[in-house]
């Protein structure tokens, strides 16, 4: 038994972070990135290089893009699995809704079609089956995006964002599970980390890098712990909540009865019909319907552009307009309009939140970040690497604390945690600057390009993983391990190789971003080369103390006075 | 004044804030000040003054942003200003050891 409440959740704080750890440090160093997912877009898709703009006319350039639109074949495929029967020819297929929609970051235009199928879903739960297709416009030329350029992998939004929270693992959903259990693992050690912190106020500001290895590490996980706690707490749990439907599915399950009857009764509060009549009708001007939503948000006091535009019913006589306003001025949003789809009337406005809605839209809004101040994505985007040294410095402390003992020992516990640390910190690392560069210079018309990208991403960290294993062996001798050095150099060697392949490929170099204040690509291009100025800092200060610590091992004794956290 | 200004000098508040709640703390405090002894007096200004200094942050953040944005940007810059005490209370021992 632990003698005392502190030591309980000294243990329980240990071995959930040692077991989820190296999950967590995948989620926060992605969804850091994810905060500038769309500037990630445009450096990995160069032909999107271009300014932000707003909708452009629904009438005469958004309407005919429908007509190109079909469905998707690997979402016909995906759901010919989840229905009874053969699916329908696509070619028969009737679009049921439409929808379109670009933010304040985004260059092209995306429009959505969702589609009927007559069959009978599997999942009882389900009363529909759909397919969707998807067409990309350039709103610059007015014209369809080609194909091969609207489905090139969008590496920030396509590939880092769904690692974020799913890690790629879509068999059964599994990723999104682990990625739940982490974070209700970082919950726990984020309050059972305060619990066991004895000195948190005293040692508030307190960070020691000149003591001994175990007294900076810790100093350094307590810091990074402690003063972006309330960052790490917020973000945690609203991203625990936003899967929250995911994990207990009450109410598509449980209560799915209740939420029926409650679809019925809403449909009748707002008066937007749940189905189509059967009946063929008309679509009015939608640009109109967007001047009147324009107008009525400034009669609000809430005057903005308009976000993303969606017809439910197609050409049904039911069929209405919901006019969303982009979203770039606050957290949350509740602005959305409904418009009669033949008339233009206005049918519904949604009502101002009750406070639940405005608690849960705050949650959702400061984790989907689709607001625009960058001065708060960068504070935001710096919580999340702040949260990444704190689970990086814990791995070290874990590591440091053991190694010389299971040296004594001869169990090789330590060396396995190191070289998976050095798997998670700095291999990641390596894996996504790898991918960066394969992206940038695989040539385009390489047929799956997208599947090379993400084979370079996936072999480079397993190389890296490998090569962390073999360099480990001074871990076991109670030494540091070759890896972390050799790595950190391999980071900013890649990160500087990364913006030399953006500047090779594209011409885009920083003196001319710059000068053109084409901040996507510059700012991606300052990124690297300050990660590649802090891993050659980190990667000198690591050979320093390889150094000294030859020079001058500190005895066990020494650490045995260090405070037992 | 801009909004960027605006959120500036709420980053400055918010550091100023931070420092004075690290000079209450003895260790900072020796750091800095040596054997001189602080009075309690001082010491109840400081975590006043401190409190004051992150509540004019807040102000700050309220007048550059809408009242929703304000709290997740103040949050942030607390956690900014306490890095940036931090960072320098650790520059500063560095530079008296030399």
């Amino acid at each position: 038994m632990r003698e005392t409440f502190r030591q309980a959740m000294l243990y329980l704080h240990t071995w959930l972070g040692l077991v989820l750890g190296f999950v967590l440090m995948v989620v926060f160093f992605f969804g850091s990135t994810s905060v500038f997912d769309r500037e990630i877009d445009r450096w990995t898709v160069p032909e999107t290089r271009a300014q932000a703009q707003p909708l452009p006319s629904f009438d005469r350039v958004l309407l005919p893009l429908f007509d190109h639109v079909r469905p998707d074949p690997e979402s016909m495929e995906h759901e010919a699995d989840h229905v009874e029967g053969p699916l329908p020819p696509a070619e028969t297929l009737k679009a049921a809704e439409w929808w379109v929609g670009m933010g304040h970051r985004d260059t092209l235009i995306d429009a959505w079609v969702t589609y009927d199928l007559p069959n009978k879903p599997k999942d009882p739960a389900a009363d529909h089956a759909h397919v969707h297709g998807h067409v990309s416009l350039n709103p610059q030329t007015g014209e369809k995006v080609p194909d091969n350029l609207a489905e090139r992998l969008r590496v920030g939004s396509g590939f880092f964002y769904p690692m974020h929270f799913g890690l790629h693992l879509e068999w059964l959903d599994l990723g999104i599970w682990i990625v739940g259990l982490a974070g209700l693992a970082m919950l726990a050690a984020l309050v059972s980390g305060v619990i066991i912190h004895r000195r948190l106020f005293v040692e508030f500001f307190t960070f020691r890098p000149e003591k001994v290895k175990l007294r900076s590490t810790l100093d350094l996980h307590n810091v990074t712990g402690v003063l972006a706690l309330p960052f790490l707490l917020v973000i945690t749990f609203s991203g625990l909540l936003i899967f929250a439907g995911f994990y207990l599915p009450s109410t598509s399950k449980l209560m799915l009865p209740l939420v029926k009857a409650q679809e019925k009764v809403e449909a009748t509060v707002s008066g937007l019909p749940k189905d189509p009549a059967g009946r063929p009708g008309s679509l009015g001007s939608v640009d109109a319907m967007m001047v009147a939503a324009k107008a009525r948000w400034a009669e609000r006091g809430v005057p903005g552009e308009v976000g993303s535009v969606a017809v439910t019913h197609v050409g049904d006589e039911n069929a209405y307009v919901s006019i969303w306003r982009d979203n770039v001025d606050r957290v949350a949003t509740n602005e959305t309009l409904h418009f009669d789809a033949d008339t233009g009337k206005l049918l519904y406005e949604d009502p101002p939140a009750r406070p639940v809605q405005v608690v849960s839209g705050f949650l959702y809004g400061l984790h989907f970040q689709h607001f625009q101040h960058w001065g708060l994505r960068w504070l935001l985007f710096a919580g999340g690497l702040m949260g990444c040294v704190c689970i990086a410095t814990g791995f070290l402390f874990f590591v440091e604390r053991r190694k010389r003992k299971h040296a004594e020992a001869g169990v090789t516990g330590a060396r396995i945690v190191d070289a998976l640390a050095v798997t998670a910190v700095t291999g990641m690392v390596i894996a996504t600057l790898c991918m960066l560069i394969g992206n940038r210079v695989l040539p385009i018309n390489l047929p799956d390009h997208d599947v090379w990208q993400k084979g370079v991403f996936w072999l480079s960290w397993l190389a890296a993983m490998v090569h962390a294993f073999l360099r480990s062996g001074p871990v076991g001798r109670g030494g540091v391990s070759m890896a972390w050095a050799e790595q950190t150099g391999a980071v900013a060697a890649l990160a500087i190789a990364a913006v030399l392949a953006n500047w090779v490929t594209t011409g885009d170099h920083l003196v001319k971003t710059l000068s053109q204040r084409y901040w996507p690509v510059a700012g991606m291009d300052l990124v690297l080369l300050t990660a590649a100025c802090i891993a050659l800092l980190a990667a000198r200060a690591l050979g320093r103390r390889k150094r000294d610590s030859a020079a001058r091992e500190p005895a066990l004794s020494d650490l045995e006075q260090e405070p037992a956290q | 004044m801009s909004d960027t200004a605006t959120l500036l000098l709420a980053l400055l508040a918010s550091t100023a804030g931070m420092g004075c709640f690290a000079l209450t703390l003895p260790a900072h405090w020796r750091q800095l000040f040596a054997e001189r002894p602080q009075p309690a007096s001082l010491r109840l200004l400081l975590r006043v003054g401190g409190a004051g200094l992150l509540a004019l942050a807040f102000l700050l953040c309220a007048a550059a942003d809408p009242i929703s944005m304000a709290i997740l940007v103040w949050t942030m810059l607390l956690t900014a200003g306490a890095v940036l005490v931090t960072a320098l209370l650790t520059l500063q021992a560095r530079s008296a050891r030399r």
